[in-house]
């Protein structure tokens, strides 16, 4: 466990580096495997042209890629095992492809202290947009666990 | 009492060659899922697994059932960490009830562990039929 740090609460708002990254239709596939997704083969065309709608945590992944959790625990300043994924969501706002270049977008939208419980949330709010068209927006909650006293 | 519409599932088995599979598949190379000295220095008892694993395994089982139908949302909250070799078992809870002939469906779930039936994940997802407008 961490000290809680006050300077936390002065991060929302604060925003990731906005990165761009390709639908590799390889890592779609890869995906579709992993989920033992190989039938029926009318599917799989389906999945690359609305990638969303089949692997619907795919965007995750470009996050991922990218070092985005590294990039929070850096500006926490705390190591990277103690931030615990508590909540995740995606809102479907229109259809990605193979092959379509994404960027990406994230802030820390909100950030709450639970003192009783030695506990501080993370909200960060990703846009994931195709030229100008927002395609998901997605939340994920990240939980630390603090030591009792703090500063 | 309304009645489940969808078929419960039980999950894939998360032991630690799934976890590694996952971690280079997803990019999520957190070590608390991987190395269990690192699990532990983070408090936990062992190895825990990717909540993100099971939401992919939830989506998957969720755009099975609800083929034909467009997801509009869908979300997650991992209620308690998930030891490593946790296998889940997925079912549709509380079915809203819906109009007839509704072009809308919003799917509540809940995952838990199949072995003590402590709840693991619980979230919902929104589908809307193609061609109607939503109403969100």
């Amino acid at each position: 466990m961490v000290r809680f740090n006050k300077v936390w609460k002065t991060l929302e708002g604060y925003e990731f580096v906005s990165f761009q990254a390709r639908i590799e239709r390889d890592r779609v596939v890869r995906y579709l495997d992993f989920l033992e997704q190989k039938e029926p083969a009318t599917l799989r065309p389906h999945a690359c042209e609305d990638v969303g709608a089949m692997l619907p945590t795919f965007t995750f992944t470009l996050e991922m890629d990218a070092g985005v959790v590294a990039d929070l625990a850096e500006v926490l300043a705390i190591p990277a095992h103690y931030l615990l994924h508590g909540e995740q969501s995606f809102v479907y706002k229109a259809p990605f492809r193979c092959g379509d270049l994404v960027t990406v977008e994230s802030y820390i939208r909100d950030v709450t202290w639970k003192p009783d419980k030695h506990v501080c949330f993370f909200g960060k709010e990703t846009h994931f947009l195709i030229g100008e068209l927002l395609a998901v927006k997605s939340r994920s909650v990240y939980a630390v666990k603090t030591l009792k006293e703090h500063v | 009492m309304e009645t489940s519409r969808l078929e419960p599932a039980l999950l894939r088995d998360m032991h630690q060659d799934e976890l590694r599979a996952y971690a280079e598949l997803s990019g999520d190379s957190n070590l608390i899922h991987l190395n269990r000295a690192q699990a532990t220095l983070a408090g936990h008892p062992d190895v825990i697994c990717h909540g993100m694993l099971s939401m992919t395994d939830i989506g998957s089982w969720l755009t099975r059932a609800m083929t034909g139908w467009q997801l509009e949302a869908f979300s997650c909250r991992f209620v308690a960490p998930m030891s490593v070799g946790t296998r889940l078992s997925i079912a549709e809870v509380c079915p809203e009830e819906d109009e007839m002939n509704s072009c809308e469906i919003t799917i509540n779930f809940s995952a838990k562990d199949n072995k003590s039936g402590d709840v693991k994940v619980i979230g919902r997802a929104y589908f809307r039929w193609p061609g109607a407008s939503s109403s969100r």
